[in-house]
């Protein structure tokens, strides 16, 4: 199988990374250097910054904080120190010591990724990979995933493990079966099926391209230029727009002004990886009103124009308002009813929006920063662990106390598998 | 010397209080008018000390035994030096007559300036280093002389010890030490015994003043950028802040490429030597800035420890781990920046290594 030629590097870390978090604890006998790099990158996120530490203290935070096995702790520090992120202290061929050297700047995916394309992937491991980078782009029906050039069975094989491993979502939508990236589509699954089953998954890629490069787009300015950016669409790929705009989707914010009427603003998949926390939830809803404010200046003000979104709302985090204009008022009114900031009148009509500042209005203007330049998010690191780590083995063991016991999962072999090895049980050898 | 007793009870102190000390600084004019300027006086003993917004803060100590000095005489002298090295603070150690005027005392007091007799100086030690004072502390002003005057035994290391002991101390802007020890260390790097004790102790001498440089830096990225998110944005702050400024970085710029062009040799980039582990190395001390001020003291305490042949940084724990992680880094990238024998960065390395690992299980 070719297709991994095509993966960047890069790209083989971190979808390796995604499988190994999604899995959690679970080991799955086809997986071998793909976990292990999966388990590296995570490992070496973790690892950053982080001060001389023992041998027996990395395996703690592995085993019960990282959902890495035990067994694997040893081979992925190899292929750190081969990587040379890390320095082992060794007495003999014991490790003792870890002395972290993971660069600040130097991208630890491309590294890894690098790294790993010397190893040999087995079949099935390659087959993953591209389903997984072919999921993160959009959902697919399932059979696009027998096009990615594997036999049937392996195919069914790898779908089989990814969703008992979390990491492939299967949904049946108008007489069709779905496959999706519960990563990077932690929300609305059935509305994102039904989207797939009733339009090609092309163009549903596409259009999900175009969103999570121009977030927060006015639907009117689509509908009547045919583009969206610089990006020209047809009438097939407006009706997937539309869709995202409707039922089953979080509902896009609408602004309405006197002098363009009501505007809606669609939105691509939220930056960021995973399911949203409750509570972040309403950050979202803020940093997608500022998003649609700032498009609203930019794509179809009255008489002034926004020149530079980001810099507006990096002026707004810093400086703590946007200065007083005329257009304020209707611009920013969904912003002040969400209580992100509040409207002042400066003069008759003009009003100026102050940043109300508290940390989850900061987030908002950050997350906001994010999709209106289009950044697209990596895996991070979990701070509260991070923290640990560089306070020291007391701390972490106050961590590790609340997860001691973890119970290793393993995911079920396939039909086929299983029968072999019962035969193999009863006959003590391999089926002729 | 009859005031030996008197720079040893200061250094002892400053060193206590875990201050980066110096001894018979020589002062000269920077802007000489002689080919070779002319030691103008001295300073007894110096300190640089961590401020508490990531800048250095200089302590200036004058050592006097002989009768009938004034004290708001050597007051007035201490400030005039304090004034032209941007000093924040000095102290006075008399010896001769206890009785000191308190006037005097008062005066020198809003100049910043203590005035001790050394009578008094065991209680003012022992009430700042609670409760038992500096006289245990392990180095001696004995110990940091020794190490300055090594060049008596290696005359082909002296001008990277006269850089360390004298010039550097009087360069206008502390950040010309990371391009100027970098410089010095390369150009002796031939003569540099990766099994002479004495050599290794030079070397972790110019990491001292090297960090002195670097902390000072970082202090300034952290100040300005905090923690810059690119590789590009650090690198282009670290440029401007280690020429002097913009304009600066771009003149030298440009005429290191004439040069370069009219030699025929394509041109590169002016950067320090490894560059891409010069802007790691930094990126790594913005994650702790403010150990980044504790370098040169855990450098210095390593050149004597090593010059002693006594067991090295004994002093340091669990709460050192980073810091000597960050010394590491620092030694290391100023082994290969200066070219120094594969051997003796493997050395240095091991040294750290092996510091490192004992402590974490201990």
């Amino acid at each position: 199988m070719s297709e991994i030629k095509k993966i960047e590097p890069k790209e083989i870390a971190i979808r390796a990374h995604d499988i190994s978090v999604s899995m959690e604890n679970a080991s799955v006998p086809e997986y071998d250097l793909l976990s292990i790099i999966g388990m590296a990158v995570r490992l070496s996120l973790h690892l950053r910054g982080v001060p001389a530490i023992s041998y027996d203290v990395v395996r703690q935070v592995a085993v019960y904080l990282l959902d890495i096995p035990s067994v694997a702790i040893k081979t992925i520090l190899e292929f750190l120190a081969e990587a040379e992120f890390i320095r082992l202290i060794t007495e003999g061929k014991t490790i003792k010591t870890i002395i972290p050297e993971i660069p600040f700047y130097s991208d630890i995916f491309d590294d890894l990724g690098t790294l790993a394309q010397d190893g040999h992937f087995n079949e099935p491991e390659l087959l993953t990979l591209s389903l997984v980078l072919r999921l993160s782009q959009s959902p697919i029906p399932q059979d696009h995933a027998y096009r990615l050039g594997a036999d049937k069975d392996l195919v069914d094989k790898v779908i089989d493990i990814g969703t008992q491993g979390s990491f492939i979502v299967s949904t049946r939508a108008r007489g069709k079966n779905i496959l999706l990236s519960p990563t990077y589509f932690p929300e609305n699954n059935d509305a994102y099926s039904d989207l797939v089953a009733g339009h090609s998954a092309g163009r549903v890629s596409k259009v999900l391209d175009l969103l999570k490069k121009y977030q927060g787009w006015p639907l009117s300015l689509i509908e009547k230029e045919n583009k969206v950016g610089e990006e020209p669409i047809d009438y097939k790929d407006i009706a997937v727009l539309k869709k995202l705009a409707g039922d089953g989707f979080i509902p896009p914010p609408a602004i309405e002004t006197t002098h363009s009427g009501i505007n809606y603003f669609v939105f691509g998949p939220r930056p960021g990886l995973g399911r949203i926390h409750p509570s972040e939830r309403p950050i979202y809803e803020s940093a997608m009103a500022l998003v649609a404010a700032v498009r609203q200046g930019q794509l179809l003000p009255d008489r002034f124009s926004i020149k530079d979104p980001v810099a507006l709302l990096g002026a707004l985090k810093s400086r703590g308002f946007i200065k007083a204009n005329t257009e304020a008022l209707e611009q920013y009114k969904q912003v002040a009813a969400l209580r992100v900031g509040k409207l002042e009148e400066i003069k008759p009509g003009w009003e100026q929006l102050t940043l109300i500042d508290r940390p989850e209005n900061i987030k908002a203007v950050d997350l906001a920063i994010d999709m209106v330049s289009g950044e697209i998010s990596h895996p991070k690191s979990d701070d509260e662990i991070l923290i640990a780590l560089r306070k020291g083995e007391k701390y972490i063991e106050s961590l590790v106390g609340r997860k001691r016991i973890k119970e290793e999962k393993k995911i079920s072999v396939d039909e086929a598998t299983q029968q072999t090895l019962d035969e193999f049980l009863l006959r003590g050898r391999a089926g002729d | 010397m009859k005031d030996a007793h008197q720079k040893e009870m200061i250094s002892r102190h400053f060193g206590a209080r875990g201050w980066y000390t110096q001894i018979e600084t020589p002062v000269f004019f920077e802007s000489s008018l002689e080919a070779k300027p002319k030691e103008i006086t001295d300073i007894d003993v110096l300190a640089l000390r961590p401020g508490n917004d990531l800048r250095w803060e200089l302590i200036l100590a004058d050592c006097k035994t002989r009768k009938g000095q004034s004290p708001v005489n050597r007051a007035l002298w201490i400030k005039g030096l304090m004034d032209y090295y941007s000093a924040t603070s000095g102290i006075i150690i008399l010896g001769g007559s206890k009785n000191i005027e308190k006037d005097h005392k008062l005066f020198a007091a809003d100049l910043n300036i203590t005035i001790l007799h050394e009578s008094e100086f065991d209680n003012y030690d022992r009430s700042i280093i609670y409760p038992d004072g500096s006289k245990d502390y392990p180095v001696s002003a004995e110990d940091i002389t020794g190490l300055k005057n090594l060049g008596e035994r290696y005359p082909k290391i002296v001008p990277l010890l006269n850089y360390i002991y004298c010039i550097a101390w009087n360069e206008a802007n502390r950040i010309e030490y990371i391009r100027k020890v970098i410089g010095e260390l390369k150009s002796t790097s031939k003569e540099i015994d990766p099994n002479n004790n004495d050599h290794i102790a030079a070397f972790y001498e110019a990491c001292s003043i090297f960090s002195i440089g670097l902390a000072e830096c970082t202090g300034i990225v952290f100040n300005q950028y905090l923690k810059p998110d690119t590789k590009k944005d650090l690198d282009e702050a670290l440029r401007v802040i280690i020429w002097g400024g913009r304009s600066q970085y771009e003149f030298i710029s440009k005429l290191r490429r004439e040069l370069m062009t009219a030699k025929g040799v394509k041109p590169t980039e002016l950067t320090l030597p490894n560059w891409d582990i010069f802007i790691e190395l930094s990126r790594n001390l913005l994650e702790n800035p403010r150990l980044a001020f504790s370098l040169p003291y855990l450098f210095q305490r390593v050149s004597v420890d090593i010059q002693k042949g006594i067991d090295v940084l004994s002093f340091t724990g669990k709460n050192e781990l980073l810091l000597l992680k960050f010394a590491m880094l620092t030694s290391q990238y100023l082994c290969a920046a200066a070219q120094l024998p594969p051997d003796f960065c493997t050395e240095s390395r091991g040294l750290f290594d092996q510091k490192q690992s004992g402590i974490v299980h201990e």
